[in-house]
């Protein structure tokens, strides 16, 4: 992946939810997307995932326009949204079982799948609990299911709308220390939909402030805080310094929208 | 489960779960009435046996103390009399025979014309622009009322009863399943196109099996339902089945053989739906919804 920009000013209807943002990933990147809720983040999030068209401007990836859900993008919901009625090992699979990805796939791909998912349930640590179905399983669990389902296809980016805003902060300090690993591993770009500012500065390489109502980029900030990264550099000076332009960055957007 | 070094974790709002108790205490005398409280299952079976063993009491009373005539309210005795004269005379299995064909051909024909046109209507607006106005203006014609147009048009062989219990399914079935087809999470869908699945799998693989329980209590409620139109088909025109019998026996002020086959109903309807509830249970463990009753 080369390099990925995209450009849209995007009003829908009588509600403008985003107005004229502009922004560049660079691949590999983990850019976290920050904004108080209305903010329309996540409506930045389903048009780069293809579920909804912008009104104006166009989202490009390595050049190509995207028109539509695709393979080379990963999405994480905030809920689950696993299929209460598969097991886990069947959500995770899920797509390898659709007629786009099966199309002229030799027999050989279908063991190649099952590979795939094992390694990934591996990598989530639910290996044990490949044939519970979601109600069987915390939040916690539940979530790393969904990426490990979004992931099947190893896309290049992952989407990710504000995943962990339903875990109690121990899960969820985990759930960040996973994602990481993961991505890291896989050199996969992430978009991240939060409004966590600790969050926010903890994985990202680079945030993105939104201001609400409408949305609009406020203030790019590159976090800076090398690539490994452990709980205890929250603890650090330099941490709390990006914090802490982070915060006023996201009040300085409150307050321009009041005036 | 086995706890996995995962640790319990709030539940979102919204995420209501619907059949969590306010309070869960244990049943002391107090939490007996909890809002929505639990109740064992002894308890629950204790009282549910108590009211029908209280109206067969009182049943008894009137009628073996000769309070109510034996004209209107027979006893006990007289009705099961009457039940073991119409099995050994061969008429109940006759009846019964007759009248679950009718019901489940009707209730059959109801079920296969009724859930496609019931996902076509949920699902894609045009349908329910075609189905769904036409069908919210048919469902308030009292059925009966077709009885007798259906035996102008066919005549009073089986066809008018069939027709009976076919339009009185059918009508309330293709609103309810498109209702049950309409509650798939809209976010499973947008899950589901994320991962790139077609329209028509969004229809097959997501919307069918997420709505299928749903569909199987809409289908439980209507063979309830079916028993009804059933029985008043038969009244009108015919030759054997419960509902002729019970008429035929009023004309012979044979009130025993009435309450028999009202008993007999009931029992039939308690067993369909018993079946359906046990199809329910083993098939979607998965759902946690509870189902209306």
């Amino acid at each position: 992946m080369r390099g990925l920009s995209k450009q849209y000013d995007a009003g829908a209807g009588a509600v403008v939810a985003l107005t004229d943002i502009s922004f560049d990933v660079r691949a590999g990147e983990f850019v976290s997307v920050l904004g108080a809720s209305g903010s329309g983040k996540s409506t930045l999030l389903n048009l780069i995932a293809g579920l909804d068209s912008a009104t104006r401007g166009e989202i490009r990836i390595e050049g190509h326009p995207v028109s539509g859900p695709g393979p080379d993008r990963g999405v994480v919901f905030q809920r689950d949204c696993l299929f209460p009625w598969l097991s886990v090992r069947q959500n995770v699979e899920f797509a390898g079982t659709l007629a786009c990805h099966r199309r002229g796939a030799p027999l050989s791909s279908q063991r190649d799948t099952a590979e795939r998912v094992d390694a990934l349930l591996a990598a989530v640590g639910l290996e044990a609990f490949a044939n519970h179905h979601p109600r069987q399983l915390s939040g916690g669990m539940r979530q790393r299911a969904a990426i490990a389902r979004a992931l099947l296809h190893q896309p290049r980016m992952l989407l990710m709308d504000e995943p962990f805003g339903a875990l109690d902060a121990q899960t969820r300090e985990q759930m960040q220390m996973l994602l990481m690993g993961l991505c890291r591993a896989a050199q996969t770009t992430v978009l991240f939909v939060t409004h966590d500012v600790e969050e926010a500065t903890f994985l990202s390489s680079r945030v993105l402030v939104l201001t609400s109502h409408p949305g609009s980029i406020a203030a790019d900030v590159p976090v800076g805080l090398g690539v490994a990264r452990a709980p205890e550099l929250k603890l650090d000076p330099a941490f709390s310094a990006v914090r802490g332009r982070l915060m006023s960055a996201l009040s300085a957007a409150r307050g321009r929208r009041a005036a | 489960m086995k706890p996995a070094g995962v640790l319990p974790v709030a539940r979102v709002a919204g995420r209501s779960e619907g059949g969590e108790p306010l309070a869960r205490a244990r049943p002391a005398a107090g939490a007996l009435f909890s809002l929505r409280g639990e109740l064992s299952r002894r308890t629950y079976g204790g009282l549910a046996s108590l009211v029908f063993v209280t109206l067969l009491a009182c049943w008894s009373v009137a009628a073996y103390s000769g309070w109510v005539s034996e004209l209107f309210l027979p006893t006990p005795t007289r009705v099961l009399g009457a039940g073991l004269e119409l099995l050994r005379g061969g008429e109940l299995w006759r009846d019964l025979l007759a009248s679950n064909l009718r019901i489940w051909a009707g209730f059959c024909l109801a079920t296969l014309i009724s859930v496609p046109l019931g996902l076509l209507a949920g699902n894609l607006r045009p349908f329910e622009a075609l189905i769904e106005p036409l069908l919210g203006f048919i469902r308030y014609l009292p059925v009966p009322a077709f009885i007798p147009l259906l035996i102008l048009y066919t005549g009073i062989g089986e066809a008018p009863k069939l027709g009976v219990i076919f339009i009185g399914a059918v009508v309330q079935m293709v609103l309810m399943v498109a209702d049950a087809t309409k509650q798939a999470p809209a976010e499973l869908l947008r899950a589901g196109l994320a991962l790139g699945a077609t329209r028509r799998e969004l229809f097959t693989r997501i919307i069918w099996p997420s709505s299928l329980p749903r569909i199987v209590d809409v289908l439980r409620l209507n063979l309830g339902w079916a028993w009804t139109y059933l029985v008043v088909a038969e009244m009108v025109a015919a030759t054997e089945g419960l509902g002729y019998r019970i008429l035929k026996a009023q004309r012979f002020l044979r009130v025993d053989i009435i309450f028999f086959y009202l008993l007999v109903i009931g029992l039939l309807g308690v067993s369909s739906d018993l079946m359906f509830r046990a199809v329910q249970r083993r098939r979607f463990g998965w759902a946690e919804e509870k189902l209306s009753s």
